[in-house]
């Protein structure tokens, strides 16, 4: 089977400085990827070059077998690769309901078919913002952000999607909410997504695979119980949280 | 913090004015003005942070954009108003300074020996003081900064305050150099923008780079062009270097 | 937008415009001072103009009266030189300012937020010098019309046109598609990017059709006042005159623009006949005030009042 989404051999300097080398991964239709990595290990860098925000120094990306490295964001969303922040940038002056009606309104939906619901009040009730539909968006907490990040994304009708710490800064009692979502996306929708998280107790239940990054580079890949015995990785997370 | 100071070469203009009166009714030197246009301009920026730029830190761009412009507006004007258009000069003259060959006007020695112990000063300050190692962990992030106990605030006072006094400071070596209306601060903003851009925002040195970069460029340029059209070539330089290096020739992201 | 505390809203709306229209239309029948209201709608073309790029998109245009200028030269040029009648004249003035809007968008719209604003201030510097130094449009000398273009009546119906077109465009562009884009690209570019939305196109747009308009203005000026020269052609204090109005009245709003012109020109007249350097003082005290203590300007306080009223005032959109 084809990959939906492969990121070959790609880097990206900036000003002399490496943040992303080399890396390669692919992702299948209907999986969930995880990437995790210490900070800076550059999982935010690679996925701002997958959404188009940035341009890698070398590598090539390809979507569905099209080349897609150069292509800027607003066409690789149309494509339909969807993103989140990690730091949520919600349009802050319009309500809730209106963030998803624009998502709805410029990305893309109508000619890119798919299943996902059409209607943004059931987008909100899906990402479980139903009672703060009519809330500006500037004036939720940190939880409700990480949800309108979602909604918005899920609003542009995509086939990949990529989750950047969606989990993190959520109570814990709310983990369920973002695992609960994913595993949707995935099993009921057929999405493919690619989710940096550093809850690792989060994301290691939830995705199919993992790929690990430490200084730029790929130092591991597998299922998530094969990377977590890894000593490369528990090298690079010595001192950081595991399991 | 980031506010573009629309209003920043009119606080050159004000310092100008200073370091003029300070000459006509007391006869001080421009070059011992300093003593005065510093601290007052440092006053001033202190002052023009807390009653104005400090409100609009964190509103939209245009936000600080529209009020350092109203504040460059209204500084133009009531020196207008005050001193009308005439143009001033301070008559006073050095003896050239004439050595590896070159002979320069003595005005030029000493404001370009200000230029460059003002940027090396500048660059300790931000290298080696607590303070300055304060600003520059506000410029890269101002949330982590503030996480590791800096208060931005008081920074963002502290970086204003020192900017204006540069530009108060830069006036007085403006009157050596040449007369003065209260209408050249725009010029001056435009050209501290081109330089800033040439040279990486943050960087003292490379400011000072910077600006002997574009007074090559425009002198160049002028063996070529009509002189009125000098002006247009900051401008031009400015453009290309923002498309060609979006931050700057020796600045990084 | 809706407006379910004032069901008459709309229609209320509609009825005013309509009123507007027709006063302004008959206004020779009754009122003398034509020149007069031929300024104000002049300066509420520039304002509101200024408005779709600057309000609608949250990107600054301090340069605005290049648009003008150069639209004022076109439509001298061609008069001047009995080319073409003055209607053609404004009409390829507002075309050709769209096509330098166009052309000036190309590497300055690849520039976010504060080096925008710097480019376009640039922008203005470096027009001016090239009209100074261009013998073909008369140097700094300028261009003078002849007399037979005295024509206060088809001028003033023509602004009033060209006035219609800018707020009925505003209106369009605000209420649309586009509008939605663009409010979204002015809260927040990278996530309006990232949910589909070309942000660059958007904003050529506007600058675009803010070119457009201030063009046309240009042109009936200099229909108008018969003489253009580039130090009145490109001083910054017509951008500076459109950006006090436009953030008095209301930024981001239709109906902003047009209150602040009609208050300002009238302030700025008296203050110019009677304190000559005040007028700008007032115009910086006015853009910092406005900042500090009205963000949205009279609007703000037009909804706070419809609030005061019955509830249900403009939820989005509105001030930056």
């Amino acid at each position: 089977m084809a990959a939906v989404l492969e990121v070959r051999d790609v880097s990206k300097k900036f000003s002399g400085l490496v943040a992303v080398d080399g890396v390669s991964l692919e992702a299948y239709e209907g999986e969930a990827v995880g990437l995790i990595g210490p900070n800076g290990a550059g999982k935010t860098t690679l996925f701002n070059m997958i959404s188009g925000s940035i341009h890698p120094t070398s590598g090539r990306i390809y979507y569905n077998g099209r080349d897609i490295t150069s292509l800027s964001p607003d066409r690789i969303c149309r494509l339909g690769i969807a993103r989140t922040f990690q730091i949520p940038q919600p349009f802050g002056d319009m309500t809730v309901l209106k963030n998803v009606e624009t998502a709805l309104l410029f990305g893309g939906r109508a000619s890119k078919g798919g299943i996902l619901p059409a209607n943004a009040a059931d987008i909100c009730e899906m990402a479980g913002l139903a009672d703060k539909k009519g809330m500006p968006a500037r004036t939720l907490g940190v939880s409700d952000k990480k949800k309108l990040e979602m909604a918005r994304a899920i609003a542009t009708a995509p086939k990949v999607i990529l989750l950047d710490e969606i989990a993190s800064g959520l109570p814990v009692g709310e983990y369920g909410w973002a695992t609960g979502l994913v595993r949707r996306l995935v099993g009921e929708f057929g999405l493919t997504v690619i989710w940096i998280e550093h809850v690792m107790r989060v994301i290691m239940r939830t995705v199919d695979r993992v790929y690990v990054l430490d200084h730029g580079s790929r130092i591991a890949h597998g299922k998530p119980e094969e990377v977590v015995n890894d000593e490369q990785v528990r090298q690079a997370y010595l001192g950081a949280k595991v399991g | 913090m980031k506010v573009a100071n629309i209003a920043h070469g009119d606080f050159v203009t004000i310092g100008a004015y200073a370091s003029y009166w300070l000459f006509v009714l007391s006869g001080v030197n421009p070059i011992l003005s300093l003593l005065f246009t510093i601290p007052f301009g440092f006053a001033l920026g202190a002052a023009s942070y807390l009653t104005l730029v400090r409100r609009v830190v964190d509103s939209p761009e245009l936000m600080p954009l529209f009020m350092t412009f109203g504040l460059s507006t209204l500084i133009s004007s009531l020196l207008l108003y005050l001193y009308s258009p005439t143009q001033r000069g301070v008559p006073i003259s050095f003896a050239p300074l004439d050595g590896l060959g070159v002979i320069l006007p003595g005005g030029v020695a000493i404001a370009a020996t200000y230029a460059v112990v003002a940027a090396v000063a500048l660059r300790l300050f931000l290298q080696k003081t607590f303070l300055g190692k304060a600003i520059r962990a506000v410029m890269e992030n101002r949330a982590s900064a503030t996480l590791m106990g800096i208060n931005p605030g008081r920074v963002g006072l502290i970086s204003f305050g020192i900017g204006i006094s540069i530009a108060t400071s830069v006036g007085s070596m403006i009157v050596l150099l040449q007369s003065f209306t209260p209408l050249m601060g725009g010029d001056f903003t435009l050209l501290s923008f081109v330089i800033v851009v040439l040279g990486g925002l943050g960087s003292p040195i490379g400011a000072l780079v910077g600006g002997v970069v574009l007074g090559v460029v425009e002198n160049i340029a002028s063996l070529w062009l009509n002189a009125a059209v000098t002006p247009a070539i900051g401008f031009v330089v400015l453009v290309i270097v923002l498309i060609v290096r979006p931050y700057g020739l020796m600045g990084s992201k | 937008m809706l407006n379910r505390a004032w069901p008459g809203g709309r229609l209320y709306k509609i009825g005013a415009s309509a009123l507007a229209l027709a006063l302004l239309a008959t206004a020779p029948l009754y009122f003398s001072r034509l020149s007069l209201l031929f300024f104000i709608l002049n300066w509420i073309v520039l304002a509101e103009s200024f408005n779709i790029f600057t309000g609608l998109t949250g990107y600054v245009n301090f340069g605005h009266v290049v648009f003008y200028g150069m639209g004022g030269y076109v439509g001298a040029l061609l008069m001047a030189g009995a080319l073409a009648s003055p209607y053609v004249g404004v009409l390829a003035a507002g075309l050709a300012s769209a096509l330098l809007a166009l052309g000036l968008s190309l590497p300055t719209l690849r520039l976010r937020g504060a080096y925008f604003a710097i480019a376009s201030l640039g922008v203005n510097e470096a027009t001016f010098v090239i009209f100074d130094n261009w013998p073909a449009v008369g140097s700094a000398t300028g261009i003078t019309l002849p007399v037979v273009y005295y024509q206060p009546l088809a001028q003033y119906y023509t602004m009033l046109a060209v006035a219609a077109g800018c707020l009925a465009t505003a209106y369009v562009l605000m209420h649309s598609r586009i509008g939605t884009a663009m409010q979204a690209i002015r809260q927040q570019e990278d996530t309006a990017r990232s949910v589909g939305i070309n942000a660059t196109y958007y904003k050529t747009l506007a600058l675009i059709f803010s070119g457009l308009f201030a063009g046309m203005a240009g042109a009936l000026a200099i229909w108008q006042v018969s003489i253009i020269d580039p130090p009145s052609a490109f001083d910054i204090t017509i951008s500076l005159n459109a950006i006090s109005m436009t953030m008095l009245g209301g930024i981001g709003t239709l109906a902003g623009p047009v209150l602040g012109a009609v208050v300002l020109y009238e302030v700025g007249d008296f203050l110019d006949l009677n304190y000559p350097y005040a007028h700008l003082v007032v115009l910086g005290v006015i853009i910092i005030g406005v900042v500090l203590a009205m963000p949205r300007g009279m609007m703000g306080y037009a909804d706070r009042v419809r609030l005061l009223l019955g509830g249900g005032g403009r939820k989005d959109g509105g001030g930056a």
